[in-house]
């Protein structure tokens, strides 16, 4: 009896083993915390909560971005145009603020109508012109930046209300930034969204086989329509949160977004083909994002280092997913 | 005969002689070309492949057959080096060998032509069959000359033609196909698997391929075919061998067997049950399903009128391409009409995407599993549900709980053969893929459920069950339509059959008159029904 118990016994940690190293969303986490301890190892006192607070609060913003680039990615397509998005929600966020409290709603919604905007113009190409994705929100990132350099003659102004500021601030809850409060709810809504309604179900089918989506009932051009346009709401949205964070806008605050953003989609396991991953393995690659940034920082390793090697890390990481989904 | 024959012909080729020496001593006391011998294979609990063995002589065209499912495709696969024995032994001329991957399976001189095909469709055909092999020239040019001069030996030697200077996706499957084969000919490989390379060929091309298969052997090549088509596996084979259930049952001489004998080794039962008896009549004067004057902007439907009765089973006959599937299509949104109406139970419905015609109570179970059925890497859940979600919310969310009891049931109705529900629905075999597909639409309660080749590639046990399902709905009162290209199918399954040629209905012929030579005159525009056909 005590044998079969045991046999059982390993087999099912065999098989937890072979699920997390099958599944990246799983892996991911696994990952990250070797990170992590690697980290406090070689910098002792970097897992104390002030600065996992810090870490997590830096990486709300690219995490947030990240869920409209995860939606587009799980269709099968890219949003380009989140960095420029993100840019000119600053800056309209910055100028329509202008320091005061009073003035936030009228700045939000601004900035909302801005994301509707550019997600219509995305999703339309896409869907009616039927131009690729990676195009299309690359044109309209590009006429973006055109627009806003026009907007604010090169040198953007205003600042943030003080009310958003508290909220991007350090410690709103305890330790806790209001902005990872924030980031808590958009990603519980995000992987909720993903994995138990229709629409997620329908992003996967059309991701995986559009034509086979088509044939099954969904309608597949309004899917695709749709998830640029989450894409750019979300992108202002992180926008509009990130005046709080820097104070005032600047012309290339949101310039390392596009990057950050499909970084961190894909090192959280979810296919550039798309129809497979998921947010929950994002957040993870968002976090991992910000803390290879901020280890190698700590470590003093200039800007052009870090650049090299976040880029070796990722191509590592996606080496070993393909290198998974080949077994 | 036809080894000798073989003998004949490769004697023209010196070095053949020798090996033909296998053929001619009718193998007794030689080592086979390939053995295979208790091989083993599981997948995520299920068991493909239980001991089985298997072996083929030099130069022989060997049948694997078995339904859907048997396990034939794994052991090519294991062969091929794409899956790995759990256990057992392989054998290739009297050497223990383990392939481990394709490229070791290629070496051996083992070559596998694919259902789906594999060539990159811009490219010709020429460049097709020497990518990434190409012959240079001293300073690092293709050398085109040599191309041309070595398809055309190819092509000399086994009687294939074809233009090897045309684009691929503007030929036809049939011609894909042989530029696939030719392919694989190039590297000169002594054992060439075919599997089900005729399902989606026509009669003549059908012809085509036998005799290629027939130069092939005839030059020592050993053959293994796969193929569902009984009426081939006579036409073809020297010796089959019969998979069931993932074991091993028989190899039998081709000539020493016949049509009952097999099909009872393949199923354990007779020819004259595959089509099981109609569970009802058909009503005549309830009319649940009509179309009237469809017409596309293409020419591929003209003025398209019918009418489904209740209890009835409708047949689409007709040769491939003369408007069949894009009717089905057109009927559940997924082809534009210009013109035209459709009639649920009497009332009109718009049909502008296949989410509006589902939800009038139109299901499709498309001619295309691989591509329009199923979203292949995802579980046999997403599959099963994905039509039907909103039947099975529990406020804005998917209620998990009833649907797994939506796809246990759905399983369970269907006998589908699954391992795991959250597997991806390409762990299953064919007929079982099939039934997913059938399940999904079966989800939507549909009103009137179209079949478009839907026994295509499956075996005779699926589509056994599949004939039975059409059957019940009918009798259930759903307009079932089936457009098939299996005249076999057509004849045992329909109650009445409406023929096509050029998009239009030629005739629309009833039960007691169905026979072969007459839908054929009605597919090839030679008769018309004028009076039944409306237009």
């Amino acid at each position: 009896m005590s044998n079969r118990q045991n046999g059982g016994r390993t087999v099912s940690t065999a098989a937890l083993l072979k699920q997390c190293t099958e599944n990246a969303q799983v892996m991911v986490y696994v990952i990250l915390l070797v990170l992590l301890l690697l980290a406090q190892i070689l910098s002792p006192g970097y897992l104390k909560p002030s600065h996992v607070a810090g870490i997590l609060r830096l990486a709300s913003f690219m995490g947030i971005a990240a869920i409209g680039q995860n939606l587009t990615i799980l269709t099968g397509g890219i949003d380009l145009s989140i960095a420029n998005t993100i840019t000119f929600a600053n800056i309209i966020g910055a100028q329509l603020m202008m320091g005061r409290d009073e003035n936030m709603l009228k700045a939000f919604l601004a900035v909302i109508v801005m994301g509707l905007v550019i997600g219509t113009v995305n999703g339309a190409g896409i869907r009616f012109l039927k131009i690729p994705p990676f195009i299309m929100t690359l044109g309209v990132g590009t006429v973006v930046q055109g627009i806003f350099l026009i907007y604010t003659k090169g040198a953007p102004k205003g600042n943030a209300a003080p009310f958003l500021r508290s909220i991007c601030g350090q410690s709103m809850f305890g330790i806790i930034s209001g902005i990872v409060i924030f980031w808590l709810i958009f990603a519980v809504a995000a992987v909720i969204i993903l994995k138990k309604t229709p629409y997620g179900r329908k992003i996967y089918s059309v991701g995986i086989n559009e034509q086979a989506a088509r044939f099954s009932g969904i309608h597949t051009g309004w899917m695709i329509f749709s998830v640029y346009m989450l894409s750019a709401v979300i992108a202002a949205i992180a926008g509009f949160l990130l005046v709080g964070y820097t104070g005032t806008s600047f012309l290339d605050v949101g310039t390392s977004y596009n990057t950050k953003t499909i970084a961190a989609v894909i090192i959280g396991g979810t296919a550039i083909s798309g129809g497979k991953g998921g947010y929950l393995g994002t957040v993870a690659g968002a976090v991992i994002m910000t803390v290879l940034d901020d280890f190698l920082t700590i470590v003093s390793i200039p800007e052009a280092g870090r650049q090299i090697m976040q880029g070796v890390i990722i191509l590592m990481l996606v080496l070993i997913y393909s290198r998974e989904k080949k077994k | 005969m036809r080894n000798l024959d073989g003998y004949l012909r490769s004697a023209r080729n010196g070095a053949e002689i020798i090996k033909g020496g296998y053929i001619l001593s009718d193998n007794k006391g030689k080592e086979p070309l390939l053995k295979m011998e208790n091989i083993t294979k599981r997948f995520a609990g299920i068991t493909a492949l239980d001991q089985v063995s298997f072996s083929c002589e030099k130069g022989e065209v060997h049948i694997l057959a078995g339904e859907n499912g048997a396990g034939k495709s794994t052991i090519l696969k294991i062969l091929s080096g794409i899956h790995q024995a759990d256990s057992g032994e392989i054998t290739w001329k009297g050497q223990k060998v383990t392939i481990k991957d394709p490229q070791q399976s290629q070496k051996l001189g083992i070559a596998m032509v694919y259902q789906e095909l594999t060539l990159v469709g811009e490219m010709t055909v020429a460049e097709n069959i020497f990518l990434n092999q190409e012959p240079t020239k001293p300073f690092g040019g293709i050398n085109q000359k040599e191309i041309k001069r070595r398809i055309q030996e190819i092509m000399d030697r086994y009687g294939i033609h074809i233009d090897p200077d045309v684009i691929v996706n503007t030929l036809p499957v049939a011609q894909q196909q042989m530029a696939e084969i030719l392919k694989i000919l190039i590297r000169d490989p002594e054992l060439i698997i075919l599997d089900e390379p005729t399902s989606a060929l026509a009669k003549k091309e059908v012809e085509q391929l036998y005799a290629i298969v027939r130069n092939l052997t005839a030059m020592g090549k050993t053959i293994i075919f796969i193929s569902h088509r009984l009426e081939e596996l006579f036409a073809l084979g020297d010796r089959i061998t019969v998979f069931k259930d993932g074991h091993y049952v028989g190899t039998r001489k081709m000539k020493e067997i016949d049509e009952e004998e097999l099909i009872r080794m393949m199923v354990g039962r007779s020819l004259e049950n595959i089509f099981p008896p109609a569970l009802c009549a058909p009503e005549p004067d309830k009319i649940i399903f009509e179309v009237s004057d469809l017409t596309d902007s293409e020419g591929k439907l003209n003025h398209i009128s019918f009418q489904v009765q209740k209890g009835e089973v409708l047949g689409i006959a007709g040769l491939q391409g003369h408007g069949q599937s894009e009717l089905l299509n057109a009927i559940s949104g997924l082809y534009n009409l210009t013109g035209g109406k459709v009639m649920v139970n009497g009332q009109k419905v718009t049909v502008k995407n296949a989410g509006q015609a589902i939800a009038n109570g139109i299901a499709l179970v498309p001619a295309d599993r691989k591509n329009q059925g199923l979203m292949l890497e995802l579980s046999n859940r997403h599959n099963l549900a994905v039509s039907s979600m909103k039947k099975r919310m529990k406020g804005p969310f998917i209620d998990k709980k009833a649907e797994s009891s939506f796809v246990e049931d759905m399983v369970k109705r269907l006998a589908i053969k699954i391992g795991n529900v959250e597997l991806p629905v390409s762990s299953l075999s064919g007929g079982n893929q099939q039934k997913v597909v059938l399940g999904k639409e079966l989800a939507t309660e549909p009103k009137v459920i179209l079949f478009d080749e839907p026994t295509r590639g499956i075996d005779v046990e699926a589509k056994r069950e599949f004939y039975t399902i059409m059957h019940q709905l009918a009798a259930d009162g759903v307009a079932v339509i089936m457009n098939s290209s299996d005249m076999m199918e057509i004849i045992g399954m329909s109650d009445r059959v409406m023929v096509m040629y050029e998009g239009r209905i030629t005739g629309i012929l009833k039960k007691e008159e169905l026979n072969e030579e007459l839908i054929m005159q009605y597919a090839m525009g030679l008769q018309k029904n004028e009076e039944e056909a409306g237009a």
